[in-house]
C-alpha cells in the first residue's frame, strides 16, 4: 500500500484514539500500530525487537499508571525506537537525536530532495495509481449524488443517513489529523542523516595506541604530565580521605542530629558528591586523554586514579546511608527517591570511569555507556507506580506522615488516602480529611466519565466500563 | 562530531549551545554546593544573557537557513541542538526551586 494512504489511515485512527482524550489505553493501541507499521516496512533484528518491546512496555506501564513522567519516558523510547530503525548500529544518544530530527524534518527533507531532482529524474505517479485516485474521486461524487436522490425517495433510508453523525469533524480535529498524518509519514518514510551516522560509527570505544615508539620530546612531555597528575591526585585523595573520616565521625554521632540537620547533611553531601564526581571524571579524562595511557611508567597515576574512584564510591555509600536514614525518619518523597537514583547512576559513572582507565577506553565510551545506563534507569523506573508507592510507604512506616505532601501528589493515590482516613488512628486533621475526600470524589468522577480510549487499569479492576 | 556541520555559522551555533550548557551546569553545581544570593544572581544574569544571545543566534540561523535552504537538514539539526538548552534550563530551574 502507498505510504501516504497508510499514513492517512493511521492518522484517522490516531485522531479517533487521541483527539480530546486523556492518556490511557489509546497510547497502548497507538504504540501497537506504530510497531506494526515499522515491522511491516522493515525486517527486524534482535536489537530492534528489544527496542520495540521497550516501546510497547512503556505504553503498557502508562496504561497501568498514567503519569506525566511515564508519558515522557514513553516519548523518549518512541524517539529511540525511530532512531534505531533508521540506524541500528548508532549510539543510543545519537539514535535518540536522529529520532527527534526525523520527526521534525523528514517530510521537508524528502520534499526538498524531490524539488532538487532534475525534471527527467522525478518519479511520476504510476498510471495505476492515477486511475485509482480518479476512481475513488468519481465514486465519492456519485455516492454523494445518489445518496441525496435515494434520501428523497425512501424515508427509511433518509432516517438511516441522517443518523450518520459527522459533527466531530472540525478545524482543530483536521489539524490534529494532519499532525498524525505527518507523524506516521515520518515513521514510514524517515530521514537518514548518513553523515552523522558515519561520524558516530567512526568514533571507537577503544583508544588507538601510537604506531611508533614515543619520541624523546613525547617522553619528557608524558613524564611531566605524569608527575603533575600524580601530585594532583595525591592531594585530592588526601583531601577526600580526610573528608570521609569526618563523615564517619558525623555518622557515628547521628543520634543527636535533628530532622533539619539530616536534610542539610544529605543535600550538602549530594551536592558535594556531584561536584566531586564531575571534577574526578574531568581530571581523569584530561590526564588519560591520549599518550599517557600508553606511557610505560604510568602505574602510579593509574593507581592514584583508582584510589580516587574508590574513595568517591565510599562517599556514594555514605550519602546512600544518610539518605536512607533520612527516608526512615521522614518518609519517601520524589526528591529523596531522586537522590537514590542519582547515587546509583553515580556508581555506574564511577565503574565506567574505572574501566576507561583500566582498559584504555575513549571518551566516547564513557559518554555512550553512561547515557545507556541513564536510559536503562528511566526505562526501569516506569515499572513502579511512584505516587502509590510513596503514599503507601509513608502511611505505613512513618509515625507522622506529611499528609499535605501526599495530598498534592497525583490523583492515583486517592484510593489509598481515602482508605487511610477511614482508620481510627489516622493522623489526618479534619481539613485534610475533607481535602482527601474531595480528591477521592473528583478522582472517582473522572474515572467514571472516561471514554473507552482513556481507560486505564483502574477501569479493568473496578469494572466501570460504559459498554 | 562538529565535522558534521559544514557551515561556519552552524559550527559557531553548536559551540555557543555547548558553552552555554557547560557554563550553565557549572553555575548550577556551584549554586547547589554553596547556596548564596551571589551565585543565584550570577545564574540569573547568565540565563538572561544566554536567552538574548541564543535568541539572536536562532534568528540568524533561521535567516541563514532560508538563504541556504539546500542544506536545510544541517540547519534544522543545528536549530534543534540550540533549542535543546530550553528544556535543560527548565530542568535546572526546577532544581533551584
Amino acid at each position: 500500500m502507498n505510504i501516504h494512504i497508510k499514513s492517512l489511515l493511521a492518522a484517522i485512527v490516531f485522531s479517533f484514539l487521541l483527539y480530546s482524550k486523556s492518556i490511557g489505553l489509546n497510547l497502548f493501541l497507538i504504540s501497537i500500530i506504530v510497531v506494526t507499521l515499522l515491522t511491516s516496512s522493515k525486517k527486524n533484528t534482535k536489537t530492534l525487537w528489544g527496542f520495540n518491546f521497550a516501546y510497547i512496555f512503556t505504553a503498557a506501564m502508562v496504561f497501568v499508571d498514567p503519569s506525566s513522567f511515564k508519558i515522557f519516558i514513553h516519548l523518549m523510547s518512541f524517539l529511540l525506537l525511530i532512531g534505531k530503525t533508521i540506524s541500528e548500529k548508532s549510539s543510543l544518544y545519537i539514535s535518540w537525536f536522529i529520532g527527534l530530527v526525523n520527526m521534525a524534518i523528514a517530510s521537508i527533507y524528502h520534499l526538498n530532495r524531490y524539488l532538487k531532482q532534475p525534471i527527467s529524474e522525478k518519479k511520476r505517479l504510476s498510471p495505476q495509481l492515477i486511475n485509482s485516485i480518479k476512481g475513488v474521486f468519481i465514486a465519492v461524487v456519485l455516492l454523494l449524488l445518489f445518496t441525496t436522490l435515494y434520501k428523497n425517495a425512501n424515508p427509511v433510508f433518509d432516517d438511516l443517513v441522517s443518523q450518520i453523525n459527522l459533527d466531530f469533524i472540525s478545524v482543530p480535529w483536521l489539524f490534529f489529523t494532519l499532525i498524525g498524518y505527518f507523524l506516521f509519514l515520518h515513521i514510514l518514510q524517515p530521514y537518514k542523516p548518513k553523515k552523522l551516522i558515519l561520524l558516530d560509527l567512526a568514533q571507537k570505544n577503544q583508544l588507538k595506541a601510537p604506531e611508533e615508539p614515543f619520541s624523546e620530546q613525547n617522553l619528557i612531555k608524558s613524564e611531566s604530565e605524569h608527575t603533575l597528575g600524580s601530585i594532583i591526585f595525591m592531594t585530592l585523595n588526601t583531601l577526600l580521605a580526610f573528608f570521609l573520616v569526618t563523615d564517619i565521625m558525623y555518622l557515628l554521632n547521628s543520634d543527636v542530629v535533628s530532622n533539619a540537620t539530616y536534610s542539610k547533611s544529605v543535600h550538602q553531601g549530594i551536592y558535594a558528591l556531584l561536584f566531586s564526581i564531575i571534577c574526578a571524571i574531568i581530571i581523569i579524562l584530561y590526564f588519560f586523554r591520549g599518550n599517557l595511557n600508553f606511557f610505560n611508567k604510568n602505574q602510579l597515576l593509574k593507581s592514584l586514579s583508582y584510589l580516587w574512584v574508590i574513595l568517591n564510591t565510599i562517599l556514594v555509600f555514605f550519602t546512600f546511608y544518610k539518605n536512607y536514614m533520612y527516608v526512615e525518619a521522614l518518609g519517601l518523597t520524589y526528591k529523596r527517591i531522586g537522590v537514590f537514583v542519582y547515587l546509583l547512576l553515580t556508581i555506574t559513572g564511577l565503574c565506567t570511569t574505572y574501566l576507561k582507565v583500566a582498559q584504555i577506553k575513549s571518551f566516547m565510551y564513557l559518554v555512550r555507556t553512561n547515557i545507556a545506563a541513564f536510559f536503562a534507569f528511566l526505562f526501569l523506573s516506569t515499572t513502579i507506580p511512584w505516587d502509590k508507592a510513596i503514599t503507601s510507604y509513608n502511611l505505613r512506616h512513618i509515625k507522622n506522615p506529611d499528609i499535605p505532601y501526599l495530598i498534592n501528589l497525583g490523583d492515583s493515590n486517592s484510593s489509598i488516602l481515602y482508605t487511610y482516613t477511614t482508620y481510627q488512628n489516622n493522623h489526618a486533621k479534619k481539613d485534610q480529611t475533607n481535602l482527601i475526600h474531595q480528591k477521592y470524589a473528583r478522582f472517582v468522577k473522572e474515572q467514571t466519565e472516561k471514554m473507552w480510549q482513556e481507560y486505564t487499569i483502574y477501569q479493568l479492576k473496578n469494572g466501570l466500563s460504559k459498554w | 562530531m562538529v565535522k558534521y556541520f559544514t557551515y561556519r555559522l552552524n559550527r559557531n551555533a553548536i559551540r555557543l549551545a555547548l558553552y552555554c550548557f557547560v557554563f550553565g551546569s557549572f553555575i548550577l553545581l556551584i549554586h547547589l554546593t554553596e547556596i548564596t544570593e551571589f551565585t543565584l544572581g550570577i545564574g540569573l544574569l547568565f540565563t538572561g544573557l544566554a536567552i538574548i544571545t541564543n535568541s539572536i543566534m536562532l534568528l540568524i540561523l533561521i535567516i541563514h537557513s532560508l538563504f541556504n535552504y539546500k542544506d536545510f537538514e544541517e540547519h534544522i539539526t543545528t536549530i534543534i541542538i540550540l533549542l535543546l538548552n530550553i528544556p535543560i534550563a527548565q530542568l535546572y530551574l526546577n532544581f533551584i526551586d
